[in-house]
């Protein structure tokens, strides 16, 4: 496997942790709300939910860091026109028009579901901010992931 | 002016009229829901003139909606598909689309700033949102097309 190849999955790797993390962060503090909201006191959930906030707000925090210390190594190896070919910035188009058709989904969903169930602002705003930061996300590494040679 | 133009010219004029019709349907719902909530003293005033703009909005979207089927069948019936649909117009419309991402990404971070000052419904949101997710695309893609044509003319 050659340097370039191992930033690649590297690239891969640090994006799909963030994505986690995010959908992990965000998707505790969406089902607090949501829960406040219906004031549906479980303690075991929001125990849950606590402890999955924390992990993925501390492992997007990481994954923040580390794609720093990545994008620090692309600089030093000379690779960063490699790294953002054509391919890559035609998957990175590809991955946004999936979330922003995602970011519409849902909130088209969520403008139907408002008219059967009241819930806050916020709740609206961290649903579409979660569809529109994950799903391009998992788009890009399941579409740069795929354009990789097989290891094995 | 060949048919091609002239397809694309008013294929143009009903997505710049849908566009408009579509900011003053949902706008007036906007405005309803930001006067009922930010100044309830003006509610009856603001729903009495919303419900007339949402119902004329309702029917111009729906008579602009049959205008653009007319004109696709147009486009059909030229067999001109494939010639409208060219790597241009592909290239403007992922255009467009990636202008209506920020556009909403944008408007989240107001609307998160605004969340922290005033109070917001979620239709205020959920409105905003569905009307920048339809303008920001559509008038990218207007814009850009003319200045094609512009350019080809």
């Amino acid at each position: 496997m050659d340097k370039i190849e191992k930033l690649q999955r590297n690239r891969n790797r640090l994006l799909g942790i963030a994505a986690i993390s995010f959908l992990l962060w965000q998707g505790a503090t969406l089902g607090i709300d949501i829960a406040g909201a219906a004031q549906w006191t479980h303690p075991i959930s929001t125990l849950v939910m606590q402890i999955s906030l924390i992990i993925g707000a501390v492992a997007w925090a990481g994954a923040m860091l580390m794609l720093v210390g990545y994008q620090r190594a692309v600089r030093q190896a000379g690779a960063c026109t490699v790294l953002r070919d054509e391919l890559f910035l035609r998957h990175r188009t590809v991955a946004i028009l999936y979330g922003f058709t995602g970011m519409v989904a849902v909130a088209a969903l969520l403008l139907a579901v408002s008219t059967f169930v009241e819930f806050s602002a916020e709740i609206a705003i961290r649903a579409v901010l979660i569809s529109g930061v994950f799903i391009p996300l998992v788009m890009l590494v399941r579409l740069e992931r795929k354009a990789l040679p097989d290891v094995s | 002016m060949d048919d091609i133009s002239k397809l694309m010219r008013d294929q143009n004029r009903v997505m710049t009229a849908m566009g408009l019709i579509f900011a003053i349907w949902q706008g007036s719902t906007l405005a309803r829901e930001i006067t009922l909530s930010a100044a309830p003293q003006f509610g009856d005033t603001a729903i009495l003139y919303a419900d007339r703009v949402e119902t004329v909005g309702g029917v111009l979207w729906v008579l602009a909606t049959i205008a653009l089927l007319l004109v696709m069948r147009r486009v059909k019936r030229a067999r001109a598909q494939d010639v409208m649909r060219d790597e241009l117009f592909r290239h403007n419309q992922s255009l467009a689309m990636k202008v209506g991402f920020k556009a909403m990404i944008a408007l989240i971070v107001v609307l998160v700033g605004f969340e922290a000052f005033f109070e917001l419904t979620s239709g205020i949101a959920i409105r905003a949102m569905m009307l920048v997710a339809v303008l920001a695309p559509l008038t990218t893609f207007v814009i850009l097309s003319r200045d094609d044509s512009a350019v080809e003319a």
